[in-house]
C-alpha cells in the first residue's frame, strides 16, 4: 500500500513536505507539517490543502479527489523521512475533525504492518496512550521510531 | 520560446530530484508567520490534551 504514493518535495529541514494530489477535482497542492511542541522531541503532524491566500494550509477541507489512500500513504512516507532526520522524535496526530481522525486511523490500519516494523504506534483511549490495535476508537495517535541496536534488530 | 527548466535543482535541505510538479511550488517561500504561529499553538493544545508519558520518550 505504501508504495502507491505521491512524490514529495521536502523543505525547511525536513519539517515540511509538499505534494500534488491528482484526481477528478484536478491538481491540489497538499502540505504536511511537523510542528514542534513545547516539549523537546515531540512534534505535531498536520496536513491539509495549501491555501495561497493565507500562505498556510487548511486542515478541515475535504478535497474528495478520490485518492485518500494514496494521500495517507504519502503522509506515512513523510513520517519515515522526518524520523530519519529526527530519530528521537515522537509524533502526535489528531484530526481537526472526527472524520479526519477516522481517516488517520484507517491510514494507520491499512499500513500497520509496514509502520510497526519501524515504529512504536499508540492510540489515545480512556485518557492514555495505549498500543494501537486495528480500528480501535482512538482520538489521537502517537508514533515513535524504533531504535536499531548494534545487531540490526 | 521559453527556456526549458533544468531537470534537477539542488536546494539546501531539499531532495535533489525535481519532479514534474515542482514548478507549482516555486512560489512557495515558507508558511506565513501567522500560519506558523497558529500551527505552534495548535501543536501545544494537542500536547496538552494528549500528554505523552515519559516512558514512551525513553523507548
Amino acid at each position: 500500500m505504501i508504495d502507491d504514493r505521491y512524490e514529495v518535495r521536502v523543505e525547511l529541514n525536513a519539517t515540511v513536505y509538499k505534494f500534488i494530489s491528482e484526481g477528478p477535482r484536478g491538481n491540489v497542492e497538499k502540505i504536511v507539517c511537523y510542528t514542534k511542541t513545547r516539549r523537546p522531541n515531540i512534534y505535531n503532524l498536520g496536513f491539509g490543502d495549501y491555501n495561497e491566500l493565507i500562505n498556510g494550509f487548511d486542515d478541515k477541507v475535504v478535497t474528495n479527489n478520490g485518492d485518500s489512500q494514496k494521500v495517507l500513504a504519502t503522509v506515512a512516507k513523510s513520517l519515515f523521512t522526518f524520523t530519519d532526520r529526527y530519530p528521537n522524535a515522537a509524533v502526535i496526530a489528531s484530526g481537526s475533525t472526527l472524520a479526519r481522525t477516522r481517516l488517520y486511523r484507517m491510514g494507520i490500519t491499512n499500513n500497520l504492518l509496514l509502520i510497526e516494523n519501524d515504529f512504536h504506534v499508540y492510540g489515545w483511549k480512556d485518557n492514555e496512550f495505549v498500543k494501537f490495535e486495528k480500528n480501535g476508537p482512538y482520538e489521537a495517535f502517537l508514533v515513535k521510531r524504533k531504535k536499531i541496536n548494534k545487531f540490526g534488530i | 520560446m521559453k527556456d526549458k527548466k533544468p531537470k534537477t535543482i539542488f536546494h539546501k535541505n531539499l531532495n535533489p530530484t525535481r519532479d514534474k510538479n515542482d514548478h507549482k511550488f516555486d512560489k512557495f517561500k515558507g508558511l506565513s508567520k501567522e500560519s506558523q504561529k497558529a500551527l505552534e499553538q495548535r501543536a501545544n493544545e494537542i500536547l496538552e490534551k494528549y500528554p505523552v508519558p515519559q516512558w514512551i520518550m525513553d523507548l
